[in-house]
Formats: C-alpha cells, structure tokens, sequence
C-alpha cells in the first residue's frame, strides 16, 4: 500500500501525515490508507461507522456537545465525532462492541445494569454513555454519585434517563466498595 | 467535511512558517473541539486548504512556575490546567475557569491556546441552519447582523467591535469612515468628526450636495426602517468645514521640498491637491478656465451646487498654500514636457469636455449640452428656446432639461433609447426632473433632425426595441416602421462627452486606449515615471466621489514616488478600543430626516433647491446609525480570568515572538492574532498574595453551557478594606472587559452589602443592551455583587 514515494513528500515545507495509520479497534489491529481507507477530513466516528462498520458507536450532535460519540481511546473517554481519524495512529480504541465477553458473548457488567436499571428508552445516547462509565469505572472502581454526575456531564440523553443511568452506574460502584 | 490536506508540525517554527506559505488558507488544529465545528459548517471565510496539527509540536503542554510566575504552553489541556497542583494552589480562579469550561470530554482534548484563539460564538454564525439557513451576517462578509433584533443571549451589552468595513463605508467609492464620523457627531466632537471626513473626502460640501450617495442606498439601516441620512449629514458637515476653514484645514507643518503640476481642477485634481499639499508637497494645479472647480463650477447647475460653495472650497485648499495657475492652457501655453521637466511629478485630471458625435443626420444644428451648462454657469442665461428637446436618460440630460425650463422654455422633453427602468439618471434625478414638467420620452432612438431654412424644427425618431444585447453589452436595435416626430426648435445633445488629449505629442510614451489615459486602478500610474492620471480621464465620465477618490489615490502614490520610499505602515499598535457605541434608542422605528427644499414653483436656475439642515436635525440623523458591526460576546472563559490575572500572550509569527496583555489580544474580532501567527504560552504574574479570587459563570445549563455573563475577581481585602481589585466581566461584550468603574467603587472602601451595590451599579454604566437582552444587565450587577462579597 506504501511506497517510497509517498514517503518522501512534502508540503509546504512541513512533512504531511504518515501515509499509513494504524489503529486498534477492540483488541484487532487495523492498517488504513491516507488516501484511501481514511481521507484526511474523516472523524474517528465516520472511520468506525462507516469505514470499519462499528455502528454501535453513535452520531447525534457532530459537534462535540452531546457525548454520543463517546469511545475509549488508550483508556480515556474522548469524542470521535471532534477528532480527527489521522491523528488517531497508533491508537487503542474501544467501541461499545469490545465490551462483551470475547468468550462467552455475554454482555458486560455495565450493560447487564443499564438493562437491571432500565436506563434508557430509546438508546440512542447509551452507547456513549456506556463507555463514558466504563472509563471512570476503570479508574476509580468506586465513584459517588456526584462523581458520577461529573463524569457524564457531557452525555446528552433525549429520553431523560439521566437519573437510571446514575443508579445503573451507582449499583456497580457499590459492588466495587 | 470538504476534504483539505493534513500536515503535522514537529516546531513551532515549521507552524508559523506553513502558515505563512499558505497566506491565510491553512488553520491550526490544536484539540480540534473547535476547530472541526467550523468546517463542518462551513462557516470560516474561507475554507483552509491545509490543517496543520501542532499536538505534535514537543513541549507546548508544559504548566510550571519560574521566577517571573506561572506559564502554560498553549497545547496545555484544559483538564491538565484544572487538576494541575501549582494552579489549583496559587491560580484558583485558572482552575475553577478551566474547570468550569465545556464538559469533562472537551476539557480532556481542548488546548488554552485553543480556548482563547475559537471562533465566535454567535449562534447565527455558528448554526445558520438552526435560524432558517445560510445567515451572510456582517461577519461573514453580509450586511446585517441579525443579532440586534433577535434572541440574543450570547451577545454583548456594551456595543459591538467591526473588523471590515461596513455596508455604508464599503459601498462608499471613497471609503469614508461614515460611522466613526456619524459617532463622533453624536459625541458632540464635530471638529473630529470633519477630520475623520476629511481623510476620505475632501470636498464634503460639494458631495454632500450632488452625490448619488451610494453608501445610503447599503445602510443596513434601510432594512429596517429608513437608511441613514448619510449625504445631508455630510452636507452640513462640509459646510461647517467651510465655516471653520481657518482651524480645520491647515497648511501642513513641513515642506518636502518636492513639487507636483496638476492639470485640471476639477474634483480630481482638487482632491490630489488637497492630499498632497498635506503631505508637505509644494503644488501647482493649471486649468485653462477662469475659475478654479472644473465640472463643479462649469457644469453642475447653481441650483444643485451653489457656485459660492465651489468657490469657498478651493479658497481653502489654495489656503494651505496650493497654487492656482488659471487660463492657463496646457498644451497650448505650457507642454506637458515642460511641466515634467519642471516639476518632480505630474498628475493628469483634465477630465472629458469634448462633444461626443453620434453621426446623426443633421447633428451638425444641434447644441452640445454641457456647453449650454457651461454658459449658464459663465453668466448666460438666456431662453434656449420654446421646445426644447434633450436626447440622452443621464443625469446630464436631467440637467440640461430642467435648466432649459427655469430659463424660461416652455417645454422641455427628454428622449431616451432606454426604459424608463433603464434609464441611467437617477431615480430621484429623473423624479426630480418630472416635478419640474419635463415630458420624458422613453425607448425612442434619435434618427434624423427634421430641418426648414437652415434651422432646427423638430426630430424624427424611431422605436428602440432594446438597448442591451445579452451580455449587456450596448447594443441598440431599432424597429424602423415605429416612428414618432417631436417638433422642436432647439435639440440638446447630452449623450456623453469625450477626453481631449490634444496636448499629448504624437510618440509619447502616456498609453491611450479607447479615448482614455490608461493607469494603474490602484497607483493611477501612467508608466511614465512621475505621471500619473485620474479622474475621468482614466475612467472615463462618472461621479464626483469617484474623481475625488481616484485624485486620492494617485495622491497617495505620488507620495510614496516624491518621497523615495513607502511610508512606514503603521504596523499594528493596537490598543484596546472602546466597543462601537450607538444610541440606545436605536430600535425605535424611524423615519430619516426630509431635506427641506424649496416649492417647485419658487425654483430656480441660480438658488440652491434644498435648503440645509441644521445642527439639532444632523444630530438626531447621527442617532439612528447602528455603527455596525459584530455584536457577539466574547465566549472564551479563560480568556476572562487571564484578564483579572494580569496575563500576557506570547505570539510566535515568522518574524520572532513577541507577547501581548490578554486584553489586547481580544481587541480584535477572532483576536489579534494574524493570519501566520500562533500562540505558544500563556504567562502569568503571580496574583497578590492572600487575594481572594473567584470565578463565577452563569449559564443555563451547569454541565456544558457557555456562559450567559461571567465574572472574575481578584481582590486583596485588609482588615475589611478592599485595598486593591481587578474585576473583569465576560460574555457581556465582543472582548473581556475590566470593570474599572467597579475596580474604582471598591477599592479603599469596606467591603459591605452597601458598596457592592454601589459596585454592581457601576459595573453597568454606559450598557447598550439589545432589543432582547436587558436581562443580562441585571445578571451582571447580581454576579459582581457575588463576587465581592463572596
Ligand atoms: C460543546 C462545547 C461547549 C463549550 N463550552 C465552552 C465554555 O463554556 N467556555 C469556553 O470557554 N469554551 C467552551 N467551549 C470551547 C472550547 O473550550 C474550545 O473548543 C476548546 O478550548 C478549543 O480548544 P482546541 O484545542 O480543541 O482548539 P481547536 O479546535 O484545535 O482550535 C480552535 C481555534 O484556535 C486555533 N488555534 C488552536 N491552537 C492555536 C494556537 N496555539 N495558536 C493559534 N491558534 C490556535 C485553531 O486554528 C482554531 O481556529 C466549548 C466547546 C464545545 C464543543
Ligand atoms: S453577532 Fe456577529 S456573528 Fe452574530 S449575526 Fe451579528 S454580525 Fe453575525
Ligand atoms: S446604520 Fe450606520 S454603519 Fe450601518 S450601514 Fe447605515 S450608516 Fe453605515
Ligand atoms: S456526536 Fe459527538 S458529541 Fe455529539
Ligand atoms: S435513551 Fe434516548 S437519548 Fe438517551
């Protein structure tokens, strides 16, 4: 896919982009193509959705306020829809998809206490919201529930389930005290 | 998106150097929060052709203290600066601002150097869909702002900021500041409002008369009510210009020792005079007439441009020392080689005085309009004759008829090939001519002088069909068997006029074209060094702004040619200027002041027909100009607490670093930064210690709204006595504002319920709220109450 060409080009002055990009979506490593697989003005959330077919991740706002588009990139809770696939190289990402069980298939904790707690109507904004708890999860097991609310300050929930996504999120936060 | 390339930058240097090689057509991407909204939208002015990633530039995230106080790299995130130990001990109100910005997620990716550098926040700018479509608002190169009568809580209550000219200026040939002068007119300051005039126009009483006043015809005004009176307001400025030639329009203070020939002193030559002579030239203007004034003083009718006027002007200009040389004709007295050798440069302006032939059958019996202008202007005034018949639908034409009329003809008719629609007068002038009884004839083509005994006894003319082609081009085309005879006994040519060049010698190296000098639109240069031309010479007949405004230019060129060198631009020492303010009356529905004029019936060839305003009535007309501009609050949040902290910007460009306070880099819209500059570090000087510092941010929603008014704070109280304060209030004008007039209320006194309301009060002197949101005023006296006693 590279060639040596491409490599040495320049503009402006300034050296564009490597050429190649590699990512890591949900444990399985993927090597895109400037050009091709990935054009410079692709989001991180265009390149998961529609170029690498990881649909759970979603797009409402597409402008950086409303927290759909949450993934985990190397651990941390960011925006794909603000954030440019290019500059994502040498990236882990995890999409709500990387959150079953690879062996048994069987839904993660926090999406079995999402269903326990009924938090969400239309589901829309609960991917993001999934993964937003996931990474507080990850870094303090146990959060309080204003914690909590700090947290997922930027998720947007149309159907107004905020105060079951806080109760789903809190039962698992106690398990963990 | 659109697509655009994308480069990573290793340096700062590499930034700033690609961001100058694309000359305004890369942006910075830092977090990209911002940045990737804008593109999305399409909503920038021009739509980058490269982003340069600058995350990749080592080292520009670093927040740490040295000797002189803190300094954060602009790639510092917004969620590293809240959680950062030295800023959440000793910088506070940095930490609860940063804090306070956005949400957890945009805190994570967003840069400082991104926060203070993100586009406005005018919802109509930045989601043009969510208000009914594409918006062109002032800021996007449109006319209006539709902030000022809309929702509004993102926008200011202390006035606007512009950054290009508005509508009124731009559609101006000369580029007059009009608002600035329109503003200082309601200050009260006229002798600065004639110098802001002057600097574009030198002839304000002249054009304040006869100027079709383009600028009127834009005033974003207009759409809303009734444009700003934009030309009688410059009319009784000229004319209190005139009143005051002594003290306004003085010699300058310094000869060059350089020398300039004018020919021609029409508008042009005037106005180059006038510029030159003001940058210390010494200036010779010739003209083979009488009197000084060209078309002003031969052409335009008494009634529309009093000759008294035409005279006074150029008494003032010859005042500052500039020579009149008249009937003197060039060409036949002097040659244009004897005024270049004795003069260190030239200025062509002799203008277009020659009859134009249109190979008419029988043209030879009729009369050449603008002499008989020309002669009514030299004292002669009498009866043209009974018919009088004007062919041409010009504004000359206009004159020519309506003259023949108060002469005493008994008729006049104005025959036109074009529609009534087409006609090249303008509306108000052909109104005007129709008031006065002139019968226009319209869409008929002259075709032959109907002649007996040698003279004149009427026109035969036929049917135009139409006057353009399809590239509007002009094109006329006739239908022969539609014919129509006026009887007549005199026939008024008014269908143009042409240069006369006949004291060009033959093999000279000044290029004509197609009747006309050919200079250069922007220098008026010739190609002959040290000859310049303008005026209808170059351009061939047109208005007098645009002669005055083409005599400018070659001015300032001839300037730069006479001096050897360029002057020094002044390069951006831009200090804080006060916000654009207008009346706070600005929504009441209006109607433009009538200029008073005199009855039909009492008008005549030698007394001007409007009969002024005066000062009450300008100044009422000042009062409706909405000083356009942008009107959207600042929206950066830690650009408001950089404000109370004293912070300085360090900027790198392609030519070195250089840094700047806070408050001058938001004096501009989108900032001062320029288009191949970027920020590299925030510094800030430590806060007093034991101030109390505190940050408070109103919005409508807690979690991720921007604010509707914010204050910051920083105020050192000793033994409940505020001893020292700087307040700062942001989301309630274009830039943050220091609040000095609360600054000044509270400091030396205790701190009490009793002095924060005084403060509160003062913090909103001088507010000009708009139609929908005075309720940010009462936010504002409420939060800098808070603030102080918190
Ligand atoms: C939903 C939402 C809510 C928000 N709420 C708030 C709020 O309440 N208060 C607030 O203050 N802000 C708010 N913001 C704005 C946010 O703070 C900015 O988007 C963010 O700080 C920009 O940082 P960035 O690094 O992502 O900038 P980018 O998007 O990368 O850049 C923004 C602009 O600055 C230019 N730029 C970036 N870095 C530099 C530099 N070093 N030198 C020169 N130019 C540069 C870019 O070219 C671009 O034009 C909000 C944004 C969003 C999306
Ligand atoms: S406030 Fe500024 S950006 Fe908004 S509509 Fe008015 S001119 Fe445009
Ligand atoms: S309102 Fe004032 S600034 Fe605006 S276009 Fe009219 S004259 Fe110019
Ligand atoms: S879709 Fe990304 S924040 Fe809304
Ligand atoms: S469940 Fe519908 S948007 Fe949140």
């Amino acid at each position: 896919m590279k060639t040596d060409r491409d490599k040495g080009k320049a503009s402006r002055g300034v050296a564009t982009a490597e050429k190649n990009i590699s990512l890591t979506v949900n444990g399985k490593p993927y090597e895109l193509m400037v050009g091709k697989d990935v054009n410079p003005d692709h989001t991180l959330a265009y390149t998961l959705r529609e170029t690498l077919g990881y649909t759970g991740t979603k797009i409402a706002c597409d402008h950086g306020s409303c927290g759909a588009c949450t993934v985990l990139m190397d651990g941390e809770a960011v925006l794909s829809c603000t954030m440019l696939t290019v500059e994502c190289d040498g990236k882990k990402i995890t999409t709500i998809e990387g959150l079953e069980n690879r062996e048994t298939g069987g839904l993660h904790p926090l999406q079995q206490a999402f269903i326990d707690n009924t938090a969400f109507q239309c589901g829309f904004c609960t991917p993001g919201i999934i993964m937003s708890a996931k990474a507080l999860l990850d870094k303090n097991p146990s959060p309080t529930e204003e914690d909590i609310k700090q947290e997922l300050a930027g998720h947007y929930c149309r159907c107004v389930s905020h105060y079951l996504v806080v109760k789903a999120i809190l039962s698992l936060a106690e398990k963990g005290r | 998106m659109k697509s655009f390339k994308h480069v990573n930058a290793k340096t700062v240097n590499e930034a700033v150097k690609s961001l100058k090689e694309h000359e305004g057509r890369a942006k910075l991407i830092a977090g990209g929060t911002d940045l990737l909204s804008t593109l999305k939208d399409k909503i920038l002015p021009a739509y980058p052709e490269t982003v340069i990633n600058i995350k990749t530039i080592p080292n520009l995230n670093r927040i740490g203290e040295d000797g002189g106080g803190l300094k954060i790299g602009a790639l510092a995130k917004l969620e590293e600066i809240a959680q950062s130990p030295v800023v959440k001990e000793k910088y506070k109100l940095l930490a609860e601002a940063a804090e306070a910005v956005a949400t957890p997620q945009i805190r994570r990716m967003g840069t400082i150097g991104g926060n203070l550098c993100q586009d406005v926040r005018c919802w109509y700018y930045r989601y043009p869909h969510s208000v009914g479509g594409r918006i062109l608002c002032y800021l996007k190169g449109g006319k209006g702002c539709y902030a000022l009568t809309r929702e509004n809580q993102y926008h200011s209550i202390f006035g606007g900021l512009r950054d290009a000219s508005p509508p009124c200026s731009s559609a101006c040939p000369g580029s007059v500041d009009i608002p600035s002068y329109l503003s200082q007119i309601r200050e009260g300051d006229l002798p600065e409002a004639a110098k802001t005039l002057l600097n574009a126009n030198p002839l304000p009483s002249v054009t304040g008369r006869v100027c079709p006043h383009f600028c009127e015809q834009e005033c974003n005004r207009g759409d809303f009510d009734e444009s700003v009176s934009i030309r009688d307001i410059e009319r009784f400025m000229g004319d209190y210009i005139l009143d005051n030639a002594d003290e306004i329009i003085q010699a300058p203070k310094a000869d060059t020792g350089k020398s300039v020939a004018i020919i021609g002193s029409g508008p042009a030559g005037l106005s180059a005079a006038y510029y030159l002579r003001m940058s210390g030239h010494r200036v010779t203007v010739f003209d083979r007439t009488e009197e000084a004034g060209g078309m002003l003083a031969y052409v335009i009718p008494a009634y529309r441009l009093p000759k008294d006027i035409v005279r006074r002007v150029v008494k003032a200009i010859e005042n500052t020392g500039v020579e009149f040389k008249l009937k003197v004709d060039v060409g036949r007295d002097v040659t244009l080689d004897d005024l270049k050798r004795d003069f260190d440069g030239v200025f062509i302006a002799n203008g277009a005085w020659n009859p134009v032939s249109i190979g008419l059958e029988g043209e030879e019996l009729t009369r050449f309009g603008m002499e008989f202008l020309a002669n009514i202007n030299l004292g002669v005034k009498e009866v043209p004759g009974k018919k009088v018949l004007v062919i041409g639908g010009g504004n000359a034409a206009v004159d020519v008829a309506v003259s023949a009329l108060r002469l005493g003809a008994e008729e006049a008719i104005m025959a036109c090939l074009e529609s009534r629609e087409e006609m090249p007068a303008l509306p108000w002038e052909i109104e005007l001519a129709v008031e006065q009884g002139v019968k226009l004839m319209t869409s008929w083509g002259p075709h032959r002088v109907l002649k007996s005994d040698g003279k004149v006894r009427g026109m035969e003319l036929v049917r135009c069909t139409s006057v353009f082609d399809g590239q509007g081009r002009f094109a006329p085309t006739f239908d022969n068997a539609v014919k129509e005879t006026v009887a007549a006994d005199q026939i008024m040519m008014a269908v143009g006029y042409a240069t006369d060049f006949s004291f060009i010698k033959p093999g000279s190296s000044l290029k004509v074209e197609q009747g006309l000098i050919t200079a250069d639109p922007e220098t008026q240069a010739t190609g002959v060094p040290g000859v310049f031309a303008g005026g209808s010479v170059t351009h061939g007949p047109a208005t007098v702004i645009e002669a005055i405004a083409s005599g400018k230019r070659a001015a300032a060129a001839m300037d730069v040619y006479l001096k050897g060198k360029a002057k020094a631009e002044d390069k951006d020492e831009k200090t804080a200027e006060p916000f654009l303010r207008f009346n706070s009356d600005y929504l009441k529905k209006t109607s433009r002041v009538e200029m008073p004029k005199l009855p039909v019936a009492e008008r005549s060839i030698d007394v001007e027909d409007a009969l002024g305003l005066g000062l009450a009535e300008i100044e009422g007309e000042s009062n409706r100009c909405f000083n356009c501009g942008c009107v959207s609050a600042s929206s950066s949040d830690m650009g408001v607490v950089l404000v109370a902290l004293g912070a300085r910007i360090e900027i790198a460009g392609p030519g070195g670093v250089r840094t700047v306070p806070v408050e001058e880099f938001f004096s501009s819209l989108r900032t001062i930064l320029e288009a191949d500059e970027m920020v590299t570090e925030i510094q800030i000087p430590p806060p007093p210690p034991g101030a109390k510092q505190t940050f408070i941010k109103f919005r409508l929603r807690e979690s991720v709204d921007f604010p509707i008014v914010s204050v910051a704070s920083v105020i050192t109280v000793d033994g409940g006595i505020c001893r020292d304060a700087r307040i700062v209030l942001g989301a309630v004008a274009p830039a943050p504002v220091r609040a000095t007039m609360v600054e000044q209320a509270i400091t030396g006194k205790a701190i009490n319920a009793k002095t924060a309301e005084a403060a509160s009060e003062a913090a909103v002197t001088g507010v000009i709220p708009l139609k929908m949101n005075a309720y940010k005023v009462e936010i504002t006296k409420t939060l800098v109450k808070r603030a102080i006693l918190s």
